[in-house]
């Protein structure tokens, strides 16, 4: 994934929903949604969610692993109560923090503490720093939704057993409002054709590039 | 090339083998301590009219023609511990043992990082520290990242500059926008530092890697380079730039604004608040001011680009009402343009820099006012080993005028001093 990638301009999303082919879940149907930037480049690491599903599941743990010095995935997204996983890949030690009230936690996370787990029980944008490195910046949407996930590198997100209906999708990245994560469309869930929807957001964003070695040295001073 | 820095380096080499031996790579290592060592290994080639300012001379090199060999030029050992979760420990062993040799700490302090409860970060330094000034020298044991010589602003801040005290630093990162844009306060008070101005003063800008330790010495010129017929005190042969003479505290401040290092730009504002009048025995405080501008970013094809700039002045002596005794305005400023290609780096620095008597009777005192060159490729062949080349090409401009002491005692206006240097560094870094 390249930064060209990441730099894309979500002005105009177009949010592409098709149901799944084969066998329907129980529950719902698989729906698979791509994003994509006015420049018609694939939106990745983006956060999606169904605000209006909360039925109860039991989510798998999110991992956010710490590597090359910052938070890998950028941006992740998880549901009230979901276990995050924190990791250590480094060979550094991290401190990871965040003071976004009322989910605010620390976990040091030294060499040899393999993964420290945490919960965040309210919803909200959970801003992540480490304690020894500043310049790293990360990000945890916490959401009372059940059905949510980020894009891949294709922009495409897949999400299992989407109850029949109409579903508001929201998105958020750094620079969307974090308070009211805005709406880029509905999908309706039921029909058998795919559904193609294009969307306009009032603002900009982009998604931070990974950390790149440039010809300007890190600074230990 | 003499035993003892063979000596150090036998013994740093150990250190760095010895938890190889013992431990590898343990999953049970916490991490707890980081020691960076590296040993410099230089062949020098020198064309200069002067003896090394470190011989008392009014060169501007760390050597002379007299030193064109192989050279240990530096070794160091940098450590850092975590004393507790938020509190670490620096030091830095340096160790030069060529002309004014020593075995000292140039950097020795303790760190607090609370944990932000805030989009404030809050981050003390309290200890012998360097100020967060030189956009250049941002490696371990404060080395230079980008050349074998600093620039002039940042040679003398190797020399003369140090702070003894605690520094405060306030930073907000405005986390909602995509490339983290910082905003960053700091300011410190400190003791010791009197006598910083004075080498500035009598010898004028120097460039070179030497850095002081806390507690070292450094040589004066035999006669004052700027102000010539003012007699030298008869016993200050050399000074220690950071004793506290005047008890006095002193302080700066800065601001910066900075996007990663992709973007800083760094106002800074110093002020030893020497008493210029104190004396204690032979050493003597001397009032410095500057003001810095600190300036970094990216110019399109990756290339790297580093500006410094400072102004200010130094006084000493007696008040004689609209100067002192001993004053002198300086200036500098350097331009660096720098691009990494994979494990090869190009450096290319542009410097000029001036010291001029702040009484000056039309054009008849020396001043210290000229330019340098400096051109430089560095290669990290390993993980251990880098090799560096340098060439560096300094003017000077002794006088405006003709009728200047400099000319009077036989010296041409101009003088051009120029170095060669090979380097080969090895270094390593290892968590315990």
């Amino acid at each position: 994934m390249g930064s060209g990638d990441m730099n894309w301009v979500l002005t105009t999303l177009i949010v592409l929903v098709s149901t799944a082919a084969g066998p329907v879940a129980l529950g719902g149907q698989a729906v698979s949604i791509v994003v994509t930037g006015r420049d018609g480049q694939p939106a990745a690491g983006v956060a999606l969610y169904l605000p209006d599903v909360r039925t109860p599941t039991t989510l798998p743990p999110v991992v956010v692993d710490q590597r090359g010095e910052a938070f890998v995935p950028v941006v992740s997204i998880v549901s009230v109560g979901t276990e995050v996983q924190f990791t250590n890949s480094d060979r550094t030690s991290h401190h990871v923090y965040s003071f976004s009230r009322p989910n605010n936690f620390e976990l040091p996370l030294y060499k040899g503490n393999g993964r420290l787990s945490s919960r965040f029980a309210h919803e909200g944008v959970v801003v992540l720093g480490c304690n020894i490195h500043d310049s790293m910046l990360g990000y945890v949407l916490v959401v009372e939704s059940t059905r949510l996930g980020i894009t891949g590198p294709d922009g495409r997100l897949t999400l299992a057993e989407v109850p029949a209906g109409r579903h508001s999708v929201r998105a958020w990245a750094p620079g969307l409002d974090r308070e009211n994560p805005p709406e880029i469309g509905i999908v309706e869930v039921g029909d058998v054709a795919p559904v193609q929807v294009s969307f306009q957001l009032a603002s900009t964003s982009a998604v931070p590039a990974p950390k790149k070695r440039g010809s300007l040295a890190g600074s230990d001073y | 090339m003499n035993t003892r820095p063979g000596v150090i380096a036998l013994i740093l080499l150990g250190l760095q083998a010895a938890p190889l031996a013992a431990a590898g790579e343990s999953v049970a290592d916490d991490d707890r301590h980081v020691f960076t060592g590296a040993v410099d290994l230089s062949a020098i080639d020198i064309s200069s009219p002067f003896t090394t300012w470190l011989d008392h001379g009014e060169g501007k090199l760390r050597y002379d023609e007299d030193d064109d060999t192989l050279q240990v030029t530096r070794a160091f050992l940098e450590y850092r511990g975590r004393v507790t979760s938020t509190v670490v420990a620096h030091g830095v062993l340096n160790i030069q043992d060529t002309k004014e040799k020593s075995v000292d700490l140039t950097e020795a302090f303790l760190e607090w990082r609370p944990v932000p409860t805030t989009p404030w970060r809050l981050r003390t330094r309290i200890g012998a520290f360097y100020p967060k000034l030189s956009l250049e020298n941002v490696d371990a044991g404060w080395s230079n990242a980008y050349a074998l010589s600093a620039s002039a602003i940042n040679t003398w801040i190797g020399e003369e500059l140090r702070t003894f005290g605690s520094e405060v630093r306030v930073s907000r990162v405005f986390s909602e926008l995509p490339l983290a844009p910082e905003i960053a306060f700091e300011g410190a008070i400190f003791y010791g530092n009197d006598p910083t101005g004075a080498l500035l003063n009598r010898r004028g800008w120097a460039i070179h890697d030497r850095q002081t330790g806390i507690t070292s010495a450094l040589p004066l010129p035999d006669a004052s380079a700027i102000e010539p017929w003012i007699p030298m005190p008869s016993d200050s042969a050399s000074f220690k730039p950071f004793e506290e003479i005047d008890h006095r505290p002193g302080f700066y401040g800065g601001a910066e604004w900075r996007m990663g290092e992709s973007f800083r730009l760094k106002f800074f504002r110093y002020n030893n608040h020497g008493d210029p009048e104190a004396q204690d025995g032979s050493s003597y405080a001397w009032r410095t001011r500057f003001d810095h501008l600190g300036l970094q970013f990216t110019l399109p094809g990756d290339i790297g680009v580093i500006s410094q700039w400072i102004d200010g002045y130094t006084r000493m002596g007696p008040d004689l009402g609209p100067w002192h005794v001993w004053d002198s305005d300086f200036d500098a400023r350097f331009l660096l343009l720098t691009r990494a290609f994979g494990r090869h780096r190009l450096t290319a620095r542009y410097d000029a820099f001036d010291v001029k008597p702040y009484n000056d009777p039309e054009g008849y005192t020396n001043r210290d006012q000229g330019h340098a060159w400096t051109a430089g490729y560095l290669f990290n062949w390993s993980e251990r080993l880098r090799l560096g080349v340098e060439y560096l090409t300094i003017a000077t401009e002794h006088c405006d005028t003709d009728q200047c002491a400099w000319v009077f005692s036989g010296l041409p206006r101009t003088t051009h001093q120029n170095q060669v240097q090979l380097s080969l560094r090895w270094q390593f870094h290892k968590r315990l």
